[in-house]
C-alpha cells in the first residue's frame, strides 16, 4: 500500500547551528573571557579549514569550502553551522565532524596562548551558572506544514511539543543542578528544561519556547515574499534539544524528527497524544531519572516519557509501512529499528546497554562511580558539577565522553573514516555540494557574499583572473537541489569559474521561467 | 539558604542498575560486565577531580545564547 499523495511533500534535509561554551581558563576577568576565547577560536578555523571564505555581512561568519558548513561568533560562542543533508546518519558525521574542526581549532589556540591559560570548549547547554546556549536543529518542510504546525492548527504544535518533550528520554545530555530559579534537583535529564519558559514563541534568549517561531526559511527570496520557493518550503527551527555526544542520542534526536514532521507534513497527526501540560511534563520528567513519572495527555491518559515516545513509534511505524518516509527521510527503516530497540531498553531500565547510547545515562553513571570512588562528593559540591562540564569538554584528554568512546564503551553508528570526509567533503545530496565546490574555486575577492541560498560574486573582481562587469549571483534555493549529481559535470572538464557560474546561472533562469509558466 | 540544604532525601538521585531490570540468569554476567564499563574511565574521573574545580567553575561563565 503507498501513502495517498494528497498533501506535498519534501526531502527531510537536516541541519544545525550549534553554540559551544567556551572560555579561556586562567584568566578571571570579572565578565567572563568568552568574547577573547571565541575570537580565537574563529581565527584558528582558518588553520583547520584552509580558505574559509567570509561573509562580510557577518563579520565573523565563515563558509567552509570544504563540506560547506559554516563557523562564526554569536554572543561570544564559537557557533557551528552543520551543511545541509538528507539522512541523519550524514547528520551525525557531519555534527562530529564539526566538532573535531573546533577541537582542533582550540589546539591551535592553545599553543599561542601564555603560560597558565588555555581555551576550553564545551559542548553542552549551560554554564552551570544560569546561562543556557542553543543547539539547534532545522528540518525542511513545506510552507502548508509549516502554516499547519506555527499558524494554523494548534493540535499540531500540541502534537510536535508532546513528541520533543518525552523525547528527553533519549535526546538529553544530563545535568547536575537547577537553574533559572528552578526549584534544586541532584540531577536531571535535559540540559534545556530549566529554560523552556513557554510553548511557542519567536525568542530563543528569554522564555524560550518548546516550539520556535521563526521563519527563517533560507530557501531563496524573503519570509513571506510569495511565490518562487518562497512560498513554497520552510525551515522548522527547533531550539528545544540539547547537544549530545552519543552518536545514538544524536541519530535518535535528528532522525525521529525527520520523521514527526514528515507526519506533520503529511497531516498524519493524533490529536489525543498531546500532552495537557507540557511545560509542567517536561519539568517532571527531566527530574526523574527513574523514569516513573507521569504526565497526562489531552486524551486524558497517565503515561510516562517513555510510554509516549512509544506510542509516537507506534503512529511513526504505521506512517512509514504506508509509505510516508518513501523518498523523503534516508534509512527510515533503520532509525524506527534503533527508536524502538532504545525506548525498549528505557522501558526494562537497561542503564548498562543505555550507557552505551544515551548521554543522560553515561553521565549519571559516570558521576556515581566517581561518588563511590569519594564518598565525602555530594550532588552540590564543586567537583560533581565540574565533572559535569567536563563530561562535554571537546579535550579529548579532558573530556569524559571521549574517555568512554575511545575504549570501545559507546556505541558508533558513523566510523572515523566517515567523520574525516565530513570534514573534508560536503554532502553529496545537498545544495552544499555546489557551495563548497563554487568557494573552492573562487579566489576570497571574487566572492561579496555567501548564504546558505546564495553565493554572489563581486562586480570587478580581478581575483584569480575571473573579471565580471556586474554582479553576479548564484541561486540555491532548493537544500536538495544542487548536489553532485545535479552539478558534477560543470565542475570537470577544466570549466572556469566564470563558465560554470554562467552555466548555473542559465539553469536559475530556466528553472525560474518553468515555474513561472 | 544554599542548595546543599534545600536538597532532602527526595532529591536522591536513584542509583542505576549494573543489570537490566527483567535481567534473566544473565544477570550477573550483565553486572560483572557493567561494573567493568564503568571502570574504563576511573583514570580519566581522577584526572577530573584532581582539577581545581572552583576555578574551572567559576571562569565558566558564559555569555547567555540562544
Amino acid at each position: 500500500m503507498t501513502f495517498p499523495r494528497d498533501h506535498a511533500r519534501t526531502p527531510k534535509v537536516l541541519g544545525a547551528d550549534v553554540e559551544l561554551g567556551n572560555f579561556i581558563l586562567g584568566d578571571a576577568a570579572p565578565g567572563g573571557t568568552g568574547a577573547a576565547a571565541s575570537r580565537c577560536l574563529l581565527e584558528e578555523v582558518r588553520g583547520v579549514v584552509s580558505g574559509a571564505v567570509m561573509n562580510p555581512q557577518d563579520s565573523g561568519r565563515r563558509f567552509l569550502p570544504t563540506n560547506g558548513g559554516c563557523v562564526y561568533i554569536d554572543l561570544d560562542h564559537l557557533e557551528l553551522a552543520l551543511p545541509e543533508t538528507t539522512s541523519a546518519y550524514d547528520h551525525v558525521a557531519y555534527w562530529r565532524a564539526m566538532l573535531l574542526v573546533a577541537r582542533e581549532a582550540a589546539a591551535r589556540a592553545n599553543r599561542r596562548m601564555p603560560t597558565g591559560h588555555r581555551i576550553e570548549v564545551v559542548a553542552n547547554n549551560s554554564d552551570g551558572l544560569g546561562h543556557s546556549y542553543g543547539s539547534h536543529a532545522n528540518v525542511l518542510l513545506t510552507r502548508a506544514a509549516w502554516d499547519n504546525v506555527i499558524r494554523r492548527k494548534a493540535h499540531f504544535l500540541a502534537y510536535l511539543a508532546a513528541f520533543q518533550v518525552s523525547s528527553i528520554v533519549f535526546s538529553g545530555q544530563g545535568k547536575v543542578g537547577s537553574e533559572n530559579g528552578r526549584p534544586p534537583v541532584a540531577y536531571q535529564l535535559s540540559q534545556r528544561a530549566d529554560f523552556i519558559e513557554t510553548l511557542v514563541s519567536l525568542q530563543t534568549m528569554v522564555e524560550r519556547p518548546i516550539v520556535n517561531s521563526r521563519d527563517e526559511p533560507l530557501c531563496g527570496g524573503d519570509v513571506g515574499a510569495g511565490g518562487g520557493d518562497a512560498g513554497e518550503l520552510a525551515r522548522l527551527h527547533v531550539i528545544f534539544f540539547d547537544s549530545t555526544l552519543s552518536d545514538t542520542a544524536s541519530l535518535l534526536r535528528a532522525g525521529t524528527l525527520q520523521i514527526v514532521v514528515a507526519m506533520l507534513e503529511s497531516g498524519c497527526v493524533k490529536p489525543l497524544l498531546a500532552l495537557d501540560d507540557p511545560l509542567h511534563a517536561l519539568q517532571i520528567w527531566s527530574r526523574d531519572p527513574s523514569l516513573r513519572s507521569r504526565a497526562r495527555t489531552v486524551g486524558g491518559a497517565s503515561l510516562t516519557a517513555v510510554d509516549l515516545q512509544f506510542r509516537f513509534l507506534k503512529e511513526a511505524v504505521k506512517f512509514a509501512d504506508r509509505g510516508g518516509c518513501d523518498g523523503i527521510v534516508p534509512r527510515a527503516a533503520e532509525i524506527l529499528a534503533l527508536w524502538k530497540d532504545t525506548l525498549t531498553k528505557l522501558r526494562h531500565r537497561d542503564f548498562p546497554a543505555l550507557g552505551r547510547r544515551l548521554d543522560w545515562v553515561l553521565k549519571l553513571q559516570m558521576i556515581q562511580r566517581a561518588m563511590k570512588q569519594r564518598p565525602e562528593l555530594t550532588w552540590t559540591s564543586p567537583q560533581i558539577k565540574c565533572l559535569d562540564q567536563l563530561y562535554a569538554n571537546l579535550d579529548e584528554s579532558a573530556g569524559l565522553f571521549w574517555a568512554y568512546e575511545n575504549a570501545g564503551l559507546v556505541d558508533r553508528l558513523v566510523c572515523d573514516e566517515d567523520i574525516r570526509r565530513a570534514v573534508s567533503e560536503p554532502p553529496d545530496d545537498t545544495r552544499a555540494w555546489t557551495r563548497a565546490h563554487l568557494l573552492r574555486r573562487a579566489s576570497a575577492t571574487d566572492v561579496e557574499h555567501v548564504d546558505w541560498d546564495s553565493v554572489r560574486f563581486t562586480p570587478g573582481s580581478c581575483g584569480a583572473g575571473h573579471h565580471w562587469p556586474e554582479r553576479r549571483m548564484v541561486h540555491l534555493s532548493r537544500p536538495f537541489e544542487s548536489t553532485r549529481a545535479d552539478r558534477e559535470d560543470l565542475f570537470t572538464g577544466g570549466r572556469s569559474l566564470d563558465e560554470i557560474v554562467a552555466a548555473l546561472q542559465y539553469s536559475d533562469d530556466h528553472t525560474m521561467a518553468r515555474r513561472l509558466s | 539558604m544554599r542548595v546543599r540544604d534545600r536538597l532532602g532525601p527526595e532529591d536522591a538521585v536513584p542509583q542505576l542498575a549494573l543489570a537490566p531490570s527483567d535481567g534473566d540468569g544473565e544477570s550477573d554476567a550483565l553486572r560483572d560486565e557493567g561494573a567493568a564499563f564503568l571502570a574504563a574511565a576511573d583514570d580519566a574521573i581522577s584526572r577530573a577531580l584532581s582539577r581545581d574545580s572552583e576555578q574551572f567553575l567559576s571562569q565558566n561563565r558564559q555569555m547567555g545564547g540562544q
